[in-house]
C-alpha cells in the first residue's frame, strides 16, 4: 500500500519534471516576446520622436521660407520702393526726357547685317512713334 | 499505473490562462469607451492651421501671404486664477477679470495669432495651463495696395471678400490635426502618431494670379488719393484696363483700406469697390456710346451738323448746357469734343427707345459684368416702356440710368479696340493645392458692338476732345490720346441734388493702336471745381505720364527693356 501510494507521488513529481521543462520554455518565449515587443516599442517611440523632428524641421523651413517670400514681397512692394528711392535716396521722376523708338526693320536683320536705312522725321503717331517726349519736369512732386 | 487527471498546477495554470486571456481581450478588443477616454488621457488633438494660398500679381510678386503666427489659449483644468495678473499689459483687461475667477471648461482663448513680441512676452512668463497652438496669419505685404481686389479674410483664414472669397475654394486649405502625447500636467510631448480620424489637408492651399500690375496699380492709387484731396471729393475710383484682351491692369477704389488692419474693415464705406460696387450716372462719358447706337443705326451722319442751343424742350422737360451759352452750329465730332448736351439730346430722340434699350444692353449695360470679384453691381437701366418724355434725351446725355465704372471701361474698351466687347478679368490663371491649373482666364469676346468704322470714327471725335475739346487738361506731349469728359448730377430719391456732382475722363492710347484704357471717377467733390475737365482729366494725365514712367524704365522678366 505505501509502494502503492509513493508510485503515484513519483509519477506526478516524473511528470511535472516533464512539463516543467516546457512551462519554463514557454514562459521564457513569452517573457522574451513581450521584451521583444516593449523593446520594439520603444524603437518606434524613437523613430517617431525622429520621424516628428524630421516634420518639425520640414516645417520649420517651410515657415522660414513662407517668411522670406513675404520679406522679398515687403521689399519688392512698389509702396516701399517708392518712398525708399524718394526719400532715402532723394530720387525724382525723370524730366525731359527722349525716347527714340524705331520700327523693326530698321534693326540689323537676322544674320547680323544691319541695314543702312536713313532715318527720316515720321509722324508721332500714325507712322510709328519716332519719339517720345515727356516734357514735363515733375521733380519735386 | 494510472495517472491523476487533475492536480493542483492545472488549477494554477487555469487561472493563469484566464488571466492571460482576459488581459489580451482587454488589451486588444478593449471597451469603445474605456478607449475614448484613456485617448483623451493620453493624446491632445492639437488644430494645426495650414498655409492659405497666395495671390500674386502679373509679375509673380505676392500680393497675399499667410506666415507662422502664435495663438495662445487657457485649459481652465491646469490654470490657477492668481497667475491672471501676471497677464496685465500684454493682454486685455475684460480677459484678465474672467481668468481671475474660477472658468467652467476646458478651452479659453487668450490671445489669437499674436504679434511676435506678446508671443515673446507670454512664452516668457511660462504660465501653468497656458498652451501655445501655431497657426498661419494672413498678411498683405502692399498694406492698403489693390485691397478692393485682394479682398481679407476672417481670423479663420476663411474668404470674406475680393478674391479671397471668390476664390476661397482653391485658396483655403482646411486645418489640420496634430496628435500628441501628454503627460500628467497637460505639457504636450513630442510624440505624434498618426491620426486615423482626420482626413489629411493639403500643406499648402492653391494660388491666384491676377492680371494686376502693382506698380501701375500704386501709381493709380497715389494718384487717385491726391485728385480726392485735391477737390476735397467723398469717393473715387479709376479702373485700367487692357483693351486689346480685357485684362484689368490695375483697379483703386477710395475710401481705401489696410486688410492688415481688422479695425479699418469695420467701415463698409472704406470696404466698398467703387469700381464694381458703386453705380452713378456717367454724364457726358456716355455720350460717344449713344453717338455710335446711333451712328450704326443710320440716325445720324458723320457729317451731319446740328443747331445747338443753350437750351431746348424736350417733351415735358429742358436739356440745357453745361456752360452758360449755346455752341451754335456743331458737327456731330464737335459734339463730343465740345460735349454739347441740346446736341446729344437731338440725336437721343431720333433712337426710337427699344432699339437704343437693346444697344445699351448690348453694350453691357443693366447686367454683371462678368468680373471675378464678389459684390459687382449690374447698374439702373429701366425698360424702355418707362422711357417717356425727357427721358431719351437724358440718357442720351448719360444722366437717368447708373452704371458702374467698370462697365463704362469696358465700353470704352470697345470704341478703342475696333469695336469688340471683351469680358472684363482681374484673374489670369488658378491653381489647386496640387499645382494642376484649375483655370485660365484668357480673352473672351462676347459681341461685336460697333463696326469697325464707326469705332474709328468715334476714336477720331475723342482724340479732337483732348486736342481741341473739353477733354484739354489730359493731354500729353508726344502721346495721342482720345478721351471723354464726364459731367454729372448726383440724383438721389429721384431728384438732382443740387452742388453735387460726379466728375470722370475716360479714355485710351496711344489711340492709333490702343494700349491702355483709363477711366477715372472722382466723386462729389467740394472744393469749386466739379467739370471732368477740372478735376477727373488732370488726374488721368498724372496717371499717364508714372505709367509712361514706369515703362521707360521697366524691364520685363527677360531683362530687356518693355518700351
Amino acid at each position: 500500500m505505501r509502494y502503492g501510494l509513493e508510485v503515484p507521488e513519483r509519477s506526478v513529481s516524473g511528470s511535472i519534471r516533464k512539463i516543467c521543462p516546457y512551462v519554463v520554455a514557454i514562459t521564457l518565449c513569452v517573457f522574451l516576446l513581450f521584451t521583444g515587443l516593449g523593446v520594439l516599442r520603444l524603437y518606434s517611440f524613437r523613430l517617431e520622436c525622429r520621424l516628428n523632428s524630421v516634420n518639425r524641421q520640414i516645417e520649420s523651413y517651410n515657415n522660414h521660407r513662407v517668411l522670406l517670400k513675404h520679406e522679398l514681397s515687403t521689399l519688392l512692394s512698389p509702396v516701399r520702393l517708392f518712398g525708399f528711392s524718394k526719400e532715402e535716396l532723394g530720387m525724382t521722376y525723370a524730366s525731359n526726357v527722349r525716347v527714340l523708338k524705331v520700327d523693326g526693320g530698321y534693326f540689323a536683320n537676322a544674320a547680323g547685317q544691319q541695314e543702312e536705312v536713313p532715318l527720316t522725321k515720321t509722324g508721332p503717331e500714325e507712322e510709328g512713334w519716332f519719339y517720345f517726349f515727356l516734357e514735363r519736369a515733375m521733380a519735386g512732386e | 499505473m494510472k495517472r491523476r487527471f487533475f492536480s493542483p498546477w492545472h488549477i494554477i495554470f487555469l487561472f493563469f490562462g484566464v488571466v492571460i486571456y482576459r488581459l489580451a481581450v482587454l488589451q486588444l478588443f478593449p471597451d469603445p469607451r474605456v478607449e475614448s477616454q484613456s485617448r483623451r488621457q493620453y493624446w491632445s488633438h492639437i488644430p494645426v492651421s495650414t498655409n492659405r494660398g497666395m495671390i500674386y500679381d502679373r509679375d509673380g510678386n505676392a500680393m497675399a501671404v499667410s506666415v507662422p503666427a502664435s495663438s495662445f489659449f487657457v485649459d481652465p483644468a491646469f490654470w490657477d486664477s492668481a497667475s491672471a495678473h501676471q497677464l496685465k499689459g500684454i493682454i486685455p483687461d475684460p480677459l484678465i477679470q474672467t481668468l481671475s475667477k474660477p472658468i467652467p471648461g476646458r478651452f479659453i482663448w487668450l490671445a489669437r495669432k499674436a504679434d511676435l513680441e506678446v508671443a515673446d512676452r507670454i512664452r516668457a512668463l511660462n504660465i501653468k495651463g497656458v498652451f501655445e497652438i501655431e497657426e498661419k496669419k494672413r498678411l498683405y505685404p502692399g498694406g492698403s495696395l489693390l485691397s478692393h481686389v485682394l479682398g481679407f479674410c476672417d481670423i479663420d483664414d476663411r474668404g470674406l471678400s475680393g478674391t479671397e472669397l471668390m476664390w476661397d475654394k482653391e485658396l483655403f486649405s482646411p486645418p489640420g490635426i496634430r496628435v500628441l502625447a501628454k503627460d500628467s500636467s497637460g505639457q504636450m510631448l513630442e510624440i505624434s502618431r498618426i491620426n486615423h480620424d482626420y482626413a489629411p489637408s493639403p500643406n499648402e492651399g492653391g494660388s491666384v494670379f491676377l492680371t494686376i500690375d502693382s506698380r501701375i496699380q500704386f501709381v493709380v492709387e497715389r494718384r487717385l488719393e491726391e485728385a480726392i484731396r485735391e477737390h476735397g471729393a467723398r469717393w473715387g475710383s479709376v479702373v485700367c484696363m487692357d483693351p486689346q484682351n480685357g485684362e484689368v491692369i490695375s483697379m483703386a477704389s477710395w475710401p481705401t483700406f489696410d486688410p492688415n488692419i481688422r479695425e479699418d474693415l469695420k467701415k463698409p464705406a472704406n470696404i466698398l469697390n467703387n469700381c464694381i460696387g458703386r453705380t452713378y450716372e456717367p454724364g457726358s462719358t456716355f455720350k460717344p456710346l449713344i453717338l455710335g447706337v446711333g451712328l450704326e443705326r443710320g440716325m445720324v451722319g458723320p457729317n451731319e451738323s446740328f443747331n445747338c442751343p443753350y437750351r431746348i424742350k424736350v417733351a415735358d422737360g429742358h436739356i440745357t448746357e453745361a456752360g452758360n451759352s449755346g455752341f451754335g452750329k456743331l458737327t456731330a465730332t464737335e459734339i463730343i469734343s465740345k460735349s454739347s448736351n441740346t446736341g446729344m439730346a437731338q440725336i437721343g430722340i431720333r433712337i426710337k427707345p427699344f432699339d437704343m434699350y437693346h444697344a445699351l444692353r448690348e453694350w453691357g449695360f443693366g447686367k454683371p459684368s462678368g468680373i471675378e470679384l464678389p459684390g459687382s453691381e449690374d447698374g439702373l437701366l429701366a425698360s424702355p416702356e418707362q422711357w417717356r418724355g425727357v427721358v431719351p434725351s437724358n440718357i442720351a446725355i448719360g444722366q437717368g440710368l447708373a452704371v458702374t465704372p467698370l462697365q463704362l471701361t469696358t465700353a470704352i474698351a470697345a470704341i478703342a479696340n475696333g469695336g469688340h466687347l471683351v469680358r472684363p478679368h482681374v484673374v489670369s490663371k488658378v491653381m489647386d493645392a496640387s499645382g494642376n491649373t484649375v483655370c485660365v482666364e484668357e480673352k473672351e469676346h462676347l459681341r461685336d458692338v460697333l463696326s469697325p468704322q464707326v469705332a474709328r470714327w468715334l476714336n477720331r471725335a475723342m482724340v479732337e476732345t483732348v486736342l481741341s475739346g473739353t477733354g484739354q487738361g489730359a493731354a500729353v506731349p508726344g502721346i495721342s490720346i482720345a478721351a471723354k469728359t464726364g459731367t454729372a448730377q448726383v440724383a438721389e430719391r429721384g431728384q438732382y441734388l443740387k452742388g453735387r456732382w460726379v466728375s470722370s475722363f475716360a479714355g485710351f492710347w496711344p489711340s492709333s493702336n490702343p494700349r491702355y484704357v483709363l477711366h477715372v471717377v472722382i466723386g462729389e467733390p467740394s472744393k469749386g471745381k466739379y467739370y471732368g475737365g477740372d478735376v477727373a482729366a488732370p488726374a488721368f494725365r498724372r496717371i499717364l505720364e508714372d505709367m509712361m514712367q514706369i515703362e521707360l524704365f521697366a524691364e520685363d522678366q527677360t531683362g530687356r527693356m518693355v518700351f
